[in-house]
């Protein structure tokens, strides 16, 4: 993320039409009761009759200019802060797609979905519409007090006094606002996430038939969400006639003191008609300035968010030295890996080789860290020792692109995006991927058939969660989408749970055909890993058996128990 | 099916706006008492604010021309206390009004999400979560305007309108009609610029909710993305969906500042026709200066009313299709409802019932899903339904839940039809463990009591300790009080299952149903787990749907689906003896282990 002043000034050309219009619009706003007078005195009282249509010509050329350019203004300042908005929601939404898992273990979706959105706009805000009116407000104020200046110096002691002190209560109500607008935000995103969770999870909301629990939970956030709303209320009700009040006393502070000058014969009526009318210019700047300090009060809670997010680095980001692999051949290597994390260990001194083409079988209870094994692999987190070697490489030096690129990998969540079929079994070769590679890897996925069943075939949506499909069409979707990426490593991480026996015989008949392929997969069934050419059995964290599926039966160890259950049924 | 994708904008029902708006103000008409006593306090506060102008001129005209310091003084104090009567007031209302705003949002918000919590999968499968959370939070909040400006916005302007109208007319009604000349035109123009604005602000708030599911869905699917180094294309993607929002916006504010252009234009045709129409037509003397110079401060007190109304306008404009968007949602009917009269159900035995049952999904009626089941469960019994993917198994168990509807045939439940009883009773004697588990942030208490909060402790853990789930949640940091977030690496997702599977034991269901319950969890806990299972399932009603043969040989009766029906049912014994369907796909399975 770029500091805000770059974003703006990319745009400075903006900036300046809508300011060059803004002040051009002011002065014309000064000029019309110049002719309002001229009308009055020369043609009314002074009944010049040939000066009318003039005059009223400038009225209307004021009254058309104006128009234009406040239209000009408007437009240039509202698309200046859209322009800005966008250009930093795509700047924060790459910076968080590359930050590493540990963030996005720590962060929720709700959370991170009103950053990008919710405090973009908000930001986008200050910058547009609202920067606009505060600068007409400042500069119309300035303008003002000038003329005042150049009529009574002394009088406008009088605004002089008045004007810092509804700008310490400004900024006094945008400090306290700032920090209501902070916990508003901050509600929001826990409104948020309730919200997303229970939508998420209403399956399991409606088949435990907790939706009271749910409306409870959710009132809850909404009722607090309310009283936050009521505090910020009640703030700019504290401030905002407050400062409508002084700036009413000024207009009576002048009248009063203008009065006494007057009746003290140190000025003229006529001035103090004037004087006054300008005091009274003055005041609209100082009243909206209260309102607008509420939206930079949001605006800045926002920002110190978003630079919050900005500011983490990913934790797993390429090395400076990271030098791509010419080929990926797909000999992968653990060479005493361990990994502690949050002070608990996850996995200790894993070591193993897998020469490119041949197979790697893990079997393990659930928790044992089977999965581990393939974040370590595509570096979601780095190991704490040990190291990791792809064809002999470190895998920290070498460019995180490449590294995920050269495995395909089916993890045991299932997650479709909501597109078409083909989308989906394209993600990340969009633009490269054929059509016919699509239904290649369906065809070897075992999906085709129940594709081809569907009502658009390959270019049916399927929803969020891959809605409408089974659980097991879904498992051969996430199967498909790794074949067609054709990496040198796949790795199937129980993939092939939901699946029936049939199924998932004929898609490991497939994997087998294509050779050249470094497998590592993960099963609880025997009948997944017994082909490997090794077996680990992971336990406790480490590995607990290995061997091929001959030594390891001979072994009589877990894996002979396990295919003795498995076997018997 | 008829989904939505996040790229994609939402169909919506076509309402006319003034139903829409006449329906959010019925809110706030049930806070009559409230907003009469608001508009008195914004009555007090307009006063103090017209009468302020009047003092200044008196003091200035009368007094300091008269040089009557005593008279001068007197009249400050007067404005003093007209000042603090509209600072009081001010601060009263604006107090009063915002209370009434935000409960009115509150109550909408709660409306809206105790309905959505009614509706059925069908709604939910239809479109992404993240859209629908834009309707409860971004749509609802954007309302706020619109209500309480109403009064605040709304009143003061008309009043001070209506009372500068009748003040002209009354003072020089030729001059009066002059000024006034203007008012049909710019009412054109602006309902044009509304007609026009209010199209593309709708088209802004479609491309802002699926701008918030393309979010939703990235940050989800995250792990996806970064594995199938998709960060480029999804990249490509979203500023897409940011590019249309921006343009969208600035599409519709095009259109919509030409408010402000219009009202310059509208003053300045005004001046003009009032110094033209006064001076040539009727007469600068018969006039008279005085007059003119109130009529000038009288235009300028006329258009800014007119601006606020506009802008007051716009916020409708632009605000309306939140309202309809919330409405939309509200007048979504809940398929799946308890019916008028519905009962409770009692205590159940768990006789299952599936008499001649058809079912299509609503969208695309004329394909079954399922054709003529019957069958009958006895109260206790244990059946495993087996067959390929996609056969029905699941749309069978779903509709034991009543999650979905029979298309025809009915389904009844120790006797009592599904329609008749109400779906709480129903679903809370009823244990459904499915094929994704979801966990809630909390605690792994709160999680393993979800289905039944007053659980002892004892009878937690004892469920904890039946699924084997006891010995690696005392190995977290704080045992069952350990926190669970959405994405949390600490638990594998076998782990996740076990305490789904916990969850269900918990509940204590009559009727449990198992929809590939430990598909991951490895052999060795599922043994365990399995004697957790038989003793869960002694007693009850139990439909088991798995792919591994090992859980399904101990059930009473096997249903094996295909083609939309039970094709094959029986003993596991019978089912091997007949060597049809289940006995190759037995044969597979033993084969390949």
């Amino acid at each position: 993320m770029k500091k805000l002043k770059t974003y703006m000034l990319h745009y400075w050309y903006l900036y300046l039409l809508g300011t060059v219009c803004m002040v051009s619009a002011i002065v014309l706003d000064m000029i019309t009761p110049q002719i309002t007078r001229r009308i009055i005195d020369e043609v009314i009282v002074g009944g010049k009759m040939e000066l009318l249509m003039g005059l009223l010509a400038g009225i209307l050329a004021i009254g058309f200019s104006r128009a234009i350019l406040q239209y000009i203004k408007e437009f240039t300042w509202d698309s200046v802060g859209a322009k800005i908005g966008r250009d930093m929601r795509i700047d924060l939404f790459r910076h968080v797609q590359a930050l590493s898992m540990d963030f996005f273990d720590k962060h929720n979706t709700g959370e991170l979905m009103t950053r990008v959105k919710d405090d973009v706009d908000r930001v986008w805000g200050v910058v547009g519409f609202v920067g606009n009116l505060s600068l007409e407000a400042v500069i119309h104020t300035i303008f003002v007090l000038t003329c005042m200046f150049r009529l009574n110096p002394w009088l406008t002691l009088a605004p002089l006094v008045v004007l810092p002190v509804i700008g310490v209560l400004a900024i006094r109500m945008e400090n306290k606002l700032g920090v209501v607008y902070d916990e508003i935000s901050e509600e929001t995103a826990e409104l948020n996430t309730v919200a997303q969770e229970c939508i998420a999870g209403v399956r399991t909301v409606k088949a435990f038939a907790r939706e009271n629990y749910e409306i409870e939970k959710f009132s809850r956030h909404n009722r607090r969400f309310y009283d936050l709303n009521m505090r910020q209320a009640r703030l700019v009700a504290d401030h905002q006639p407050l400062i409508t009040f002084l700036g009413k006393l000024m207009l009576l502070l002048v009248v009063i003191v203008g009065g006494l000058m007057v009746i003290g014969g140190k000025m003229t009526l006529g001035d103090l008609g004037a004087f006054s009318e300008y005091a009274n210019n003055v005041i609209w700047p100082m009243e909206i300035l209260g309102w607008l300090s509420n939206d930079i009060a949001s605006a800045f809670a926002s920002w110190k968010k978003i630079q919050k997010v900005a500011k983490q680095e990913p934790q797993i980001a390429d090395d400076k030295d990271a030098q791509p692999l010419p080929q990926v051949k797909g000999e992968i290597t653990f060479d005493h890996v361990s990994l502690t994390r949050g002070g608990h260990e996850i996995l200790r001194d894993v070591s193993f080789q897998i020469r490119p083409g041949h197979t790697l079988g893990i079997m393990g209870m659930t928790g044992a860290g089977k999965t581990t094994i393939v974040n370590l692999l595509q570096r979601f987190y780095d190991v704490t020792s040990g190291r990791i070697l792809l064809d002999g490489v470190d895998i920290r030096t070498i460019p995180l692109a490449q590294l995920r690129a050269s495995m395909a990998v089916v993890m045991q969540e299932v997650f479709l995006f909501s597109d078409t079929v083909s989308e989906n079994v394209k993600t990340g070769k969009r633009g490269t991927l054929s059509q016919d590679t699509v239904k290649w890897a369906a065809v070897r996925a075992g999906a085709s058939p129940f594709i081809e069943d569907l009502s658009n075939q390959y270019e049916t949506v399927v929803g969020e969660r891959g809605v409408g499909l089974s659980g097991g069409q879904k498992q051969r979707l996430c199967i498909a989408r790794a074949i067609a990426k054709q990496a040198p490593v796949l790795i199937l991480d129980d993939a092939t749970s939901a699946l029936d026996m049939e199924t998932e015989k004929l898609i490991q008949k497939n994997l087998r055909e294509v050779s050249g392929l470094t497998k590592i997969i993960i099963g609880h069934r025997v009948s997944a890993v017994r082909s490997a050419d090794e077996i680990l059995v992971l336990d406790h964290n480490t590995i607990a058996e290995r061997g091929t599926h001959e030594e390891l039966m001979s072994q009589q160890g877990q894996y002979y128990q396990t295919w003795c259950v498995q076997a018997r049924a | 099916m008829a989904v939505n994708t996040a790229k994609q904008d939402e169909l919506q029902r076509e309402v006319p706006k003034r139903v829409t708006l006449m329906r959010l103000f019925r809110y706030l008409f049930q806070y009559k008492k409230t907003l009469v006593y608001v508009a008195a306090l914004i009555l007090v506060a307009l006063a103090a604010t017209l009468a302020g102008p009047l003092m200044i001129e008196r003091a200035v005209d009368v007094h300091v021309a008269n040089g009557d310091v005593a008279g001068l003084a007197r009249l400050a104090v007067l404005a003093l206390a007209v000042y603090t009567a509209y600072a009081v007031c001010t601060r009263k209302y604006m107090v009063t009004m915002a209370g009434v705003t935000n409960k009115i949002l509150l109550t909408i918000r709660g409306q809206l999400y105790e309905h959505i919590q009614t509706l059925s999968f069908h709604f939910f499968d239809s479109r992404p979560t993240g859209k629908i959370l834009a309707r409860v939070v971004g749509d609802v909040n954007s309302l706020k305007d619109v209500l309480s400006d109403s009064m605040t916005t709304l009143l003061p302007s008309l009043l001070t309108l209506i009372g500068v109208a009748v003040i002209m007319l009354w003072k020089n009604w030729q001059l009066a009609c002059a000024t006034l000349l203007m008012l049909p035109v710019l009412a054109f123009f602006m309902f044009l610029i509304q007609f026009t604005a209010h199209k593309l602000w709708q088209i802004h708030r479609k491309k802002n909710s699926n701008l918030n599911a393309f979010i939703h869905e990235d940050f989800s699917g995250i792990r996806i993305v970064q594995s199938f180094a998709a960060e480029q294309e999804k990249q490509k993607d979203f500023e897409q969906c940011a590019g249309e929002y921006t343009s969208s916006f600035i599409n519709a504010v095009r259109v919509e500042d030409a408010f402000g252009a219009l009202v310059e234009i509208t003053w300045g045709v005004g001046g003009f026709l009032l110094y033209f129409i006064g001076i040539r037509i009727v007469g600068a003397d018969k006039i008279g200066v005085g007059t003119f110079m109130a009529f000038t401060s009288y235009l300028g007190m006329f258009w800014n009313p007119i601006r606020n109304l506009a802008s007051f306008y716009n916020k409708i404009v632009t605000n309306i299709s939140a309202a309809e968007r919330i409405f939309d949602i509200l007048d979504t009917p809940s398929e799946i409802a308890d019916r008028e009269g519905a009962r409770e159900l009692p205590q159940i035995t768990g006789k299952v019932c599936f008499d001649h049952v058809n079912f299509a999904y609503t969208d695309e009626p004329d394909r079954l899903v399922l054709e003529d089941v019957s069958f009958t469960v006895k109260p206790g019994e244990t059946i495993a339904l087996v067959g390929p993917t996609g056969a029905g198994k699941t749309t069978i168990v779903n509709l034991i839940s009543r999650f979905y509807d029979v298309t025809s045939g009915r389904i009844t439940i120790d006797g009592n039809e599904l329609h008749d009883v109400t779906l709480k009773s129903l679903r809370s004697q009823m244990g459904v463990m499915t094929q994704d588990t979801f966990l809630f942030t909390g605690t792994v208490r709160e999680n393993i009591c979800y289905g039944r909060s007053n659980a002892t402790e004892e009878e937690m853990i004892a469920a904890a300790k039946a699924v084997h789930a006891h010995d690696f949640i005392m190995r977290m940091e704080k045992g069952y009080d350990t926190e669970i977030s959405e994405r949390s690496g600490q638990l594998s997702i076998g782990q996740r299952q076990l305490l789904a599977f916990a969850r269900t034991m918990v509940s204590d269901p009559r009727i449990l149903i198992l929809d590939e319950a430990t598909s991951s969890i490895d052999t060795h806990t599922e043994r365990m787990v399995q004697q957790g299972i038989e003793a869960l399932v002694k007693g009850r009603t139990s439909f088991i749907i798995a792919h591994r043969l090992s859980t399904i040989r101990s059930a009473d009766r096997i249903f094996y689906i295909g083609d939309k029906n039970i094709v094959e049912a029986g003993s596991h014994e019978e089912l091997m003896a007949k060597k049809g369907m289940y006995y190759r796909l037995y044969e597979s399975q033993f084969e390949i282990a």
